[in-house]
């Protein structure tokens, strides 16, 4: 990663789509308005309006009474699952650089923002917490440096992994799920979406694909070996063969876009071969956590 | 079993070639994938159990060299 992307990250913050009263208050500024104080504008007095906000100098001034409103510090969790299955390095190296890559720059944006951290693997029958509520810019070295020693190895069974994960309650905050979605069945990715709706916070799932998954250059007799189970068929593939492959995979991709707009949990497909800076930056652009002045 | 034509004896010989021609076949290209289920599901009538080709793979030689072994004698 880029120093110079991480520099501009600094700029952004986090915010929550959905705002929530929280109970414990840190340093993220969010909009919604608080009892910190940091000024942040006036309203006119309404009734209810506790009489300690009412600016008394204004009052002397205008002969109006407004009230003072101050800015509200949120602090929240940021949970960054990242699927560690064998498909995700093999044979397609880009999408583990690219998991990789998202995975800290997310991490480096809660840092930064003054959240919690979490840091999951999406193993084979569950998500593991590998690095647990970290806080501090500085934590990001823990983050890399796990990150970079980090194995992607063996299968993954998505039902039982995405019902497994369990943040409590008082770590509500943003969940981001880095994964090629990739089972040992073409719709388990999107019935394993449904649980995604528990979860306790804004999901946004971060669809990893190669473009040779949807699109594979492959043609004539070919002994096929699952690179997570090992299984191996082969197959005679013609091209209309791999007309109805792309066709299915159209298919799947419509379906878990589907299954996570259906509930309310935020889906971005990542083309490996798209850029990085681009990718992060619509994710942060479509509303669900770009904060900042932007710069 | 006499050979129809004795004359030709020196090419039995040749019941080599087919021999040959099935230990250099052509074997297919491997190739890892990650989406494996959707070409399974994809093409379910092209898989064939892997006795089941091992078996044709066979039946197609021996035939080979009965019909080469007929022709001699």
């Amino acid at each position: 990663m880029e120093p110079q992307f991480l520099d501009r990250l600094r700029v952004l913050f986090l915010r929550l789509k959905k705002r929530k009263r929280l109970r414990r208050k840190g340093m993220q500024i969010s909009p919604s308005l608080g009892a910190t104080k940091e000024f942040k504008d006036y309203r006119p007095y309404s009734t209810n309006d506790d009489f300690r906000s009412v600016d008394w100098r204004l009052y002397a001034r205008l002969d109006r009474l407004f009230v003072k409103l101050y800015e509200e510090h949120q602090e929240f969790h940021v949970h960054v699952v990242l699927d560690t299955s064998a498909s995700m390095a093999e044979p397609y190296e880009e999408k583990r650089n690219c998991g990789l890559q998202m995975a800290t720059a997310l991490a480096y944006l809660g840092l930064v923002g003054h959240h919690r951290v979490s840091i999951y693997t999406m193993e084979e029958r569950s998500i593991v917490e590998r690095l647990s509520s970290l806080q501090g810019a500085g934590s990001i070295k823990r983050v890399v440096e796990f990150l970079r020693r980090l194995e992607f190895t063996g299968g993954t069974q998505l039902r039982p992994c995405v019902r497994s994960f369990r943040p409590t309650r008082q770590r509500y905050g943003v969940i981001f799920l880095l994964s090629d979605l990739l089972g040992r069945e073409v719709g388990a990715a999107a019935e394993a979406l449904r649980y995604c709706s528990s979860w306790p916070g804004e999901t946004h799932v971060i669809h990893l694909l190669h473009p040779q998954e949807k699109d594979p250059q492959v043609e004539g007799e070919l002994q096929l070996r699952d690179v997570e189970r090992g299984d191996e068929v082969r197959l005679w593939l013609t091209s209309f063969d791999l007309e109805r492959y792309r066709a299915s995979v159209a298919k799947y991709l419509q379906e878990v876009e589907v299954a996570c707009q259906s509930r309310q949990v935020d889906y971005l497909h990542w083309d490996t071969e798209a850029s990085f800076d681009d990718t992060f930056l619509e994710l942060l652009d479509r509303g669900s956590v770009l904060g900042g002045d932007g710069s | 079993m006499k050979p129809l034509f004795p004359e030709l004896s020196w090419a039995a010989w040749l019941l080599v070639l087919p021999v040959i021609l099935y230990l250099l076949r052509r074997r297919p290209r491997r190739v890892a994938v990650t989406t494996l289920p959707f070409f399974q599901e994809l093409s379910k009538e092209l898989q064939e159990q892997s006795w089941w080709r091992k078996m044709k793979r066979w039946a197609s030689l021996a035939l080979t060299l009965l019909l080469f072994l007929g022709t001699l004698f």
